[in-house]
């Protein structure tokens, strides 16, 4: 019960900042979700709360630590964003004398989908359903374009269209690599294994280990995708450059994370399975490339 | 010898302009005109068959020779090729590379006789002639590639006759591919819209009647009994695979591979009448096209097996 | 029954084939739409026995999103955009068909080598690597914002063929659900992407700043 509150509340109170129309009260609501967030992550610290929708969602070990840094983050965010609101508007007006209609997206869809992301962002760490991840990481994609494109210029309109398809091509390799798992889970006896992650890590020894490695490598570039692993960060220069300072902020720090968790998840079921080493390896491979990469764009700069 | 063949042969010989008939009377029955006569080609060859030739200065013996060693190796394609189920007068392993050989054998004397007459123009057709030409080879070829692989066996006859006894519907995905291909090709061999529009006087549109253009009397004659030949053999390419019948009964499967070639020309009347040619830069595609699915009916046929 | 899901099979990769070689856009999205609908009907031929109430729903579903909605919207996002065919794209069309060729062979020969837990014909799975590859393709090879939005949707129906053979519907569910929700953003996003009709790289942002 207590689970579903961390998820419901910001997903219903982000619904009903994109239809309010009186400002102050838009902001207050988004105080307000991110203190109910913060305080409901810090009483699971001392209460384990029960997994709730008969196991698809729960908070384990792993969910705990990126849950607590998703509500730290999100709750110094939520007071950033009303001085900065105030402040692009004033220099709207100061800068360019264009009213804030013009320049910037409505601030009701920004709000909106700001508590949106939390939600579905909490919902990903939450799930504990293979395919129930995947789709909380679409629609984590889905609610933070527009977050990018708030400053209406060509330029971010061209970072928002590159973040939307590139990423939704990594998510859907991503769901090609869930796929797998799930013809993985078929065994000769007849017998299949469900795609909760206890009952994955547990009967990993039954899994076919070959398309378990096949879903390995389309998760680990799916949703390295959005992670921002090379070479699948192309996205990542235009796209947080482009966006306002709290939503990069946001995106690097929490969606990143999002991605991340899945791809742990996955490696987790490899090392059930024993074939820890090979998934390790593709781990160390991506990253020496992603260093490699900055090295050498760092020298051109 | 098998006295049966000689008698699709002697079809073959007499009845190949009546194609070019129906299908002149097909388009101009969608024109709403009335349209020649169904015997006018045979008519347009007599009276050309009874005219003199005139030859240019800069012509040699290669424009006197070539159309009839074209018409030579059509004839000898011809004796090579299948009537539906039944075998043809010649048939032996490895036949098929003949056959699209001596086809090409004919292109190349056509093209060397329009050469031979030193004009530019008839440069310029032959070039685009073969430029196409060089595109249909390979898809001829993989075509007859893939029913070679279906039936495992490389003679005409034989392919042809391992096709009307296997009616299985896992092939027919493979004949229809090949089928389409094989279309294709019959409208770029025989210069029909949308490759070119043998109608068309403009010398910037031509491309096979430009090279035929000096041509007269006799020569023009045999060059156009050439062609008319050239479309009965592509059509029974086709109407071998479309007519899936062995009865065994030997009139009737004749009749029955007879209709399958009316109805090809009838369906290439429709074509040339509702489309218009192609632009010249997107005719390779159309080939590529033909050899892109020939090349996927070979390797259905590997899937299937 | 699996004969005419074979049928489809073959259909499906020529009508890729296909969106390889053509320019005109409307050409490409009713290929798109075509090859939509043929896949809606792929759950009820691949069930085998009784297909139950739900995969007709599914079915009618996707054969309305993929066949008709989809392409009403995108075609009034080329008319909004006023763009009727592709510029000239990286890639040229005759050679991106024999492109296409070597990705079919590709997938074939990828599908022979790998074993199956499941009852599916090879046909399936390589038709299915054929058209995800076809999609990858596309999406780099051409310019257009909407090509490439069309490419995706090429990319997603491969992946949907996967994803009925793994008999989880669940998961082709949900997942077809949020492409769903996921191609109205990007219709959303065309309209504004009017003025942006090709894609400009990076250089191009920097020469700006």
């Amino acid at each position: 019960m207590i689970l579903q509150a961390i998820v419901v509340i910001p997903f219903l109170s982000g619904l009903v900042t994109l239809v309010v129309h009186q400002r102050n009260l838009r902001k207050i609501i988004l105080i307000f979700t991110a203190i109910v967030h913060l305080g409901l992550t810090f009483f699971f610290w001392f209460t384990r709360p029960p997994a709730s929708f008969h196991g698809w969602l729960a908070v384990d070990a792993l969910g705990f630590i990126f849950l607590s840094i998703t509500s730290l983050l999100f709750f110094a965010a939520a007071f950033y964003t009303l001085d900065y609101l105030a402040r692009s508007e004033q220099q709207g007006k100061d800068i360019h004398s264009l009213s804030a209609k013009e320049m910037l997206q409505p601030e009701a869809i920004f709000l909106g989908c700001l508590q949106l992301l939390l939600a579905t962002m909490t919902l990903t760490i939450l799930s504990q359903h293979v395919g129930l991840l995947w789709v909380a990481i679409e629609a984590t994609t889905l609610v933070s374009a527009p977050l990018i494109y708030f400053h209406k210029n060509e330029r971010s309109l061209e970072a928002t269209w590159k973040y939307l398809i590139i990423c939704s091509v990594g998510i859907a390799l991503g769901l090609l690599g869930t796929i797998f798992l799930d013809i993985a889970t078929f065994n000769t006896a007849g017998q299949r294994v469900p795609l909760f992650m206890r009952e994955l890590v547990n009967g990993a020894f039954f899994l076919q280990k070959d398309w378990l490695k096949g879903a390995f490598i389309f998760i680990l570039v799916g949703y390295g995708t959005k992670m921002g692993l090379a070479p699948m960060h192309t996205w990542l220069p235009d796209a947080h450059s482009e966006a306002p300072s709290v939503i990069s902020m946001l995106l690097s720090a929490t969606l990143l994370n999002c991605a991340f968790l899945g791809i742990l998840r996955i490696h987790q079921i490899c090392v059930a399975a024993g074939i820890a080493v090979f998934s390790q390896q593709l781990f160390i491979g991506f990253g020496i490339l992603s260093i490699f990469v900055a090295a050498v764009f760092i020298f051109n700069q | 010898m098998k006295w049966y063949a000689l008698i699709h042969i002697g079809l073959g010989l007499v009845g190949s302009p009546l194609l070019l008939g129906i299908m002149n009377r097909v388009k101009a029955f969608f024109a709403g005109r009335r349209g020649p006569a169904l015997v006018q080609p045979y008519y347009d060859l007599w009276k050309l068959l009874r005219k003199g030739n005139v030859y240019s200065r800069t012509t040699t013996w290669i424009f006197t020779t070539g159309p009839m060693l074209g018409l030579a190796a059509v004839l000898t394609a011809l004796t090579l090729m299948p009537f539906g189920g039944i075998s043809a007068l010649i048939s032996f392993k490895g036949d098929l590379i003949l056959f699209v050989y001596l086809l090409g054998i004919t292109r190349f004397f056509t093209v060397l006789a329009g050469l031979d007459t030193g004009s530019s123009l008839e440069g310029m057709g032959a070039s685009r002639e073969v430029q196409f030409s060089a595109l249909v080879e390979p898809a001829l070829l993989l075509g007859l590639t893939a029913l070679a692989l279906e039936t495992r066996c490389l003679s005409l006859s034989v392919i042809y006759r391992q096709m009307t006894t296997i009616i299985h519907p896992s092939i027919i995905s493979v004949v229809l591919l090949v089928m389409v291909a094989f279309f294709f090709i019959f409208l770029t061999e025989n210069a029909r819209i949308p490759v070119d529009d043998p109608n068309t006087h403009l010398e910037l549109t031509m491309v096979h009647e430009v090279m035929v253009l000096d041509h007269s009397g006799i020569d023009l004659a045999i060059i156009q009994y050439t062609a008319a030949l050239k479309h009965w053999i592509f059509g029974l390419l086709i109407a071998g695979l479309a007519v899936p019948i062995h009865t065994g009964e030997f009139w009737l499967d004749t009749v029955g591979v007879l209709g399958g070639i009316f109805i090809v020309a009838v369906l290439v009347g429709v074509v040339e009448s509702t489309l218009a040619r192609f632009r010249l830069i997107h005719i390779p595609k159309m080939l590529v096209a033909a050899s892109v699915l020939s090349v996927l009916a070979m390797i259905l046929v590997e899937v299937s097996k | 029954m699996s004969y005419w899901a074979d049928v489809i099979f073959v259909l499906i990769v020529v009508l890729n084939l296909g969106l390889l070689s053509s320019s005109r856009l409307g050409n490409c999205i009713r290929l798109v739409a075509i090859e939509g609908a043929l896949l809606g009907l792929l759950p009820l031929l691949l069930q085998g026995g009784q297909p139950e109430g739900r995969t007709f729903v599914f079915a009618l579903g996707s054969i309305l999103v993929k066949g008709i909605i989809l392409p009403l919207m995108l075609n009034w996002a080329v008319r909004e955009a006023n763009i009727f065919r592709e510029v000239e794209p990286f890639i040229g069309y005759t050679v991106s068909m024999v492109i296409g060729v070597v990705l079919l062979i590709v997938s074939f020969w990828i599908s022979a080598r790998l074993v199956l837990p499941i009852e599916v014909s090879r046909l399936a799975v390589s038709t299915a690597l054929f058209t995800i590859l076809v999609g990858l393709f596309l999406i780099v090879s051409r310019k257009k914002a909407i090509t490439q939005a069309l490419s995706y949707l090429v990319m997603e129906n491969g992946i949907f063929i996967f994803g009925t053979m793994a008999v989880a519907l669940e998961t082709s569910f949900m997942g077809i659900i949020i492409f769903h929700i996921n191609r109205q953003f990007e219709h959303i996003d065309m309209d504004q992407l009017a003025s942006l009709k090709d894609w400009h790289g990076t250089r191009h942002s920097e020469e700006r700043t």
